[in-house]
């Protein structure tokens, strides 16, 4: 008789170290986080170039002295003490975009006259400027005091009282599909690890010889902890390129304010326990898949590594609606739940015990996922060449463990 | 080419570290190992042989704990010959379907298997520097696998089997992509490994480097055994012979050898050239009685014979109507 003695967690982790060594070469993801920044650098500083190429500069000749521009426009009055005729010809020389001039008397009505040298793009934005100065001169000539004036060009204050304490954000949103992100990223990335490794070692004939020494389950789990580390590892750079990104627009005068939800630090581990969870329950998904599948090229079975973009979209489609039944049942789902919950978390209302629920389902996911990707990998593995049939592999499952390698 | 003309049986049993008995395995309607039964002693070099598809590998897969047999019993002894449980720390494997990590350094490769062997990591460091110099393969620890020649790739891979010092090692086709110089060096190593108290369970096409290594041997095809012994008994068995060249002065006499074709102690007949026949005796025993009839015929200028190799008992077990060959210089 044949047996093991070698630690499961010793052995488990000299898998990983080696996985995760295979996967994370820190020169590679410096290179990529050089040149994402590079990347980001050059698109922030065309944006910083297009804004200022984007200013346009008109003359003004006739306004009232409350006559303003928006101010998160592109449109800037010339400064300048010029003659209407002098304007002009600024405009014909390309040193200033337009000339606004803006006549009224008791004889004739207000009326507006725009000189340009060609058909101006930002007229529209114009408009609600000087449609507020013809507002204000003609109550002005309807002798209407300036208090009153004032009060009525106002804009109309709306007292918001929500029912329930935080209300859903534009940037709790984006925060909510920030983290369904991550965990897109992370599966994907465990996913082309996963698969990559595991077949180029069926192609490499790697696998027998390991068998050999470890047991399978131990196998997969090394390679689990390994992959899952590389995956986030990967995820970890891409977090400090964008903070270092995040940082920088700040220090460039860029209003840059952390969104409510990611104020609430008791969050953190719970998203932290969410995330872990999900990038594991599926890495002993893909291992499974992809311990039947010989050639990615050929095999129709890697269709089913998409699998876990279904919960994902699905609780895309119901973000709106973060208390309501689907989003309930997609956060306690093993697989779904690393989304769906941190997403209720972020953007609506939940119990503690639905929290306990979901993490304690998530766990048995887990283990149960673990148990019968390994049972599925130590047959799968040994087979070269060939893909097994699906009642090899439900015959697998099913199996006394006697009856397994090793 | 090695000539025995000695017959040795009934060598003395030394301790077994396996028995296999009446092992069968069936895939799906394969039949693959069909009521193995057979010992490996401890130290001694034991080799499997047995054309592709004979179920060699199963065998092993079986043996090592790979696979669970539908039938028969595999028992693992310790070095006092009680029953114990083998460890798979203790066991070498290089498996005939074989690959390493390509895109790996030689050196972190030899590591990790050690460790996965149950070394510690400084452990399997030194072995890996170890085995790579005495394979002549340690200027490429820094390497990477794929830049290597198939036949230090072939190294490597033997180095990561047996690095760990095992107490049973199983080589499958340890001679695989190497030239004569390196197979002989090889040769060497397995050697050693077994001098330093490994056992070995051989398994490997060139025959002849097998009848200088093992111990013993045990054919098998299609699952079944076929022969197994020391080379020596071998060569004393249904399976082998006696092959002899009898060459004459003149050419012989068509009438000579139709009669001699009859012969019950023969198994085959053949023109060497017009002067010249090479028999095949079904005994050794007979040698003398066929000298004195080769001379009754003709003047005898050339007269050479010898027990026949492994080869050429592979080759006549597996196929009878094979006809031996005998090369120059193996005089009697």
């Amino acid at each position: 008789m044949i047996t093991n003695k070698n630690p499961w967690l010793r052995t488990s982790l000299t898998v990983a170290r080696w996985e995760f060594q295979r996967y994370f070469k820190l020169k590679d993801q410096i290179l990529g986080l050089v040149s994402l920044l590079i990347g980001a650098g050059i698109g922030f500083g065309a944006m910083r170039l297009a804004d200022s190429a984007g200013k346009v500069e008109i003359a003004v000749i006739g306004t009232s002295p409350a006559f303003v521009l928006p101010a998160d426009g592109n449109l800037v009055i010339a400064d300048g003490d010029h003659t209407e005729q002098q304007w002009r010809e600024m405009v014909e020389a390309r040193e200033i975009d337009g000339l606004l001039v803006v006549s009224s008397s008791a004889e004739s009505p207000w009326q507006a006259e725009l000189t340009v040298r060609k058909e101006p793009t930002w007229l529209e934005e114009l408009r609600p400027a000087l449609q507020a100065e013809r507002i204000s001169w003609q109550m002005n000539a309807a002798n209407i005091p300036p208090a009153t004036l004032a009060e009525v060009l106002a804009p109309v204050d709306i007292k918001i009282e929500a029912l329930v304490e935080q209300g859903v954000s534009k940037s709790d949103r984006l925060v909510a599909f920030s983290i369904l992100g991550a965990m897109l990223i992370t599966t994907w990335i465990g996913l082309a690890y996963m698969l990559t490794g595991i077949t180029s070692e069926k192609q490499q004939r790697v696998t027998e010889q390991i068998v050999s020494a470890i047991r399978p389950q131990v196998w997969i789990d090394g390679k689990l902890i390994g992959i899952t580390g590389a995956a986030i590892g990967s995820l970890g750079f891409l977090f400090v390129t964008s903070f270092i990104c995040l940082l920088a627009a700040w220090m460039m005068g860029w209003k840059v304010s952390l969104p409510d939800s990611l104020q609430k630090w008791e969050l953190y581990p719970l998203l932290v326990v969410f995330y872990l969870g999900g990038v594991l329950f599926w890495n002993c998904f893909y291992a499974g898949v992809a311990s039947i599948i010989y050639d990615p090229n050929t095999s129709s079975r890697t269709s089913l590594l998409f699998l876990p973009m279904l919960p994902m979209v699905a609780a895309v489609l119901v973000v709106s609606q973060p208390d309501g039944g689907m989003m309930r049942a997609l956060s306690y789902l093993p697989g779904a739940s690393s989304t769906a919950m941190p997403m209720r978390l972020v953007l609506g209302e939940v119990a503690v015990y639905e929290i306990c629920l979901s993490v304690i389902l998530m766990i048995l996911g887990i283990a149960a996922l673990r148990l019968l990707a390994g049972r599925v990998f130590s047959a799968g593995i040994m087979l070269y060449g060939k893909e097994p049939t699906w009642l090899d592999i439900a015959k697998w499952t099913f199996k006394r463990k006697r009856d397994l390698a090793m | 080419m090695v000539r025995r003309n000695w017959c040795f049986v009934g060598a003395t049993m030394p301790n077994v570290l396996i028995r296999v008995r009446n092992v069968g395995k069936t895939f799906r309607t394969v039949r693959a190992v069909d009521g193995i039964s057979f010992d490996v002693n401890q130290g001694e070099i034991f080799s499997l042989l047995g054309p592709n598809g004979a179920g060699k590998s199963t065998l092993v897969r079986m043996m090592i704990g790979m696979l669970p047999p539908d039938e028969g019993t595999i028992d693992w002894f310790d070095a006092n010959g009680h029953p114990s449980i083998m460890d798979a720390s203790q066991i070498g494997y290089l498996p005939e379907d074989r690959g390493l990590y390509r895109d790996q350094k030689v050196g972190r490769i030899l590591a990790y298997f050690g460790q996965l062997r149950g070394m510690t990591v400084s452990q399997s460091r030194l072995a890996a520097g170890e085995w790579a110099e005495r394979l002549e393969v340690s200027q490429y620890l820094n390497s990477k696998l794929e830049t290597l020649s198939k036949g230090n790739q072939q190294k490597v891979q033997v180095a990561a089997s047996v690095l760990h010092r095992p107490r049973l090692a199983l080589l499958d086709e340890p001679f695989s992509g190497l030239d004569p110089l390196n197979q002989e060096m090889m040769l060497g190593v397995i050697r050693s490994l077994q001098n330093e108290g490994t056992t070995v369970l051989l398994s490997a096409h060139q025959l002849e480097l097998v009848e200088r290594l093992a111990d013993r041997v045990f054919l098998l095809s299609q699952g079944k055994r076929v022969l197994s012994g020391t080379v020596p008994e071998l060569q004393c068995s249904e399976h082998s012979g006696y092959s002899l060249r009898i060459g004459f002065a003149g050419p012989m006499p068509a009438e000579t050898f139709a009669s001699w074709n009859c012969h019950p102690s023969l198994d085959t007949i053949d023109h060497f050239s017009e002067s010249a026949v090479q028999l095949t005796l079904k005994h050794k025993s007979s040698v003398a009685e066929w000298i004195e009839r080769a001379s009754g015929v003709g003047e005898v200028t050339d007269f050479r014979g010898g027990s026949l190799s492994l080869h050429e008992i592979y080759l006549r077990a597996l196929n009878p109507g094979h006809k031996p060959e005998i090369r120059a210089g193996g005089g009697v």
